[in-house]
């Protein structure tokens, strides 16, 4: 288990457990967007015999570089609206309740 | 200056015992020699990395997972269901329903990552049946293509399947 002290920093007063950081990356790396290229990849090196730590924790985080650097203005900007429309219903109901 | 620990391969390793003085020199007095470097004055040899505790492997035991053969069939029947090219997501939930009975305790348990371990499997099943050229190497990410072979392969296995069916049931 983690203690107090496994935390990267995000600012000052803003820190992320590790755990929780590598939950996220998993979860990233399990997505669709990702997993099946993710197993292309790890089979290919396993079948070249050079399926390591090291060269897989460079590609890591290139894969989901890869799909982050697609994004569009346009792509945050209707997450936004889904966001917004979620929370106003959620406040309405909360009103209501 | 501390030691290192190094990896060498064997054409490496053997071209540096062949520099070595027999029980005189360590691996690094060779490759010192082999470099045109002086003697090493302080300890010429790093200690061996420090062994880490056993990472414990989740591996399955024989028999303890349903055969990779099983998941063929329902992920080319959903991708044909769903067109000829379906979504991820959409194989996934196909052959969640057509397993659901025939999945055991270990399919459905985690793997150390957290992911659920048939569904890990799915992956794999996917790149086999892409190797078989039944799913095509598809250019959009999470979309899963059936192509002519996989068509034809798709109707043998439910032949296949219809025979068993008739045979458990005559």
């Amino acid at each position: 288990m983690n203690g107090p002290e496994d935390l990267r920093w995000i600012a000052r007063d803003d820190a992320i457990p590790i755990r929780t950081l590598r939950d996220f990356l998993l979860q990233a790396l399990r997505h669709d967007a990702i997993a099946d290229v993710l197993i292309e990849r790890m089979v290919s090196r396993a079948e070249a015999g050079r399926l390591d730590a090291h060269s897989l924790s460079v590609l890591l985080p290139e894969l989901i570089g890869d799909v982050l650097d697609t994004t569009a203005n346009e792509d945050w900007l209707a997450i936004a609206d889904a966001l917004i429309e979620d929370t106003r219903e959620a406040l309405l109901e909360e009103a209501e309740t | 200056m501390s030691p290192q620990w190094i990896e060498i391969d064997d054409e490496v390793m053997a071209k540096v015992q062949a520099k070595a003085k027999p029980f005189v020199d360590s691996p690094n007095d060779a490759l010192r020699r082999l470099l045109g470097l002086g003697s090493a004055s302080e300890a010429s040899c790093a200690p061996l990395p420090t062994a880490e505790p056993p990472v414990r492997s989740t591996r399955a035991q024989t028999g303890e997972l349903l055969p990779m053969a099983e998941y063929l069939l329902p992920v080319l029947r959903a991708v044909s269901q769903a067109g000829g090219s379906a979504w991820r997501a959409e194989v996934r939930d196909a052959v969640e329903a057509a397993l659901a009975g025939r999945f055991t305790p270990v399919d459905r348990a985690p793997l150390q990552n957290g992911q659920i371990r048939w569904e890990n499997r799915l992956g794999f099943a996917r790149l086999r049946l892409i190797e078989r050229g039944h799913l095509r190497l598809g250019s959009r990410r999470g979309l899963w293509e059936l192509t002519d072979a996989g068509v034809e392969e798709l109707g043998r296995l439910e032949a296949e399947a219809q025979k068993r069916e008739s045979e458990a049931s005559g």
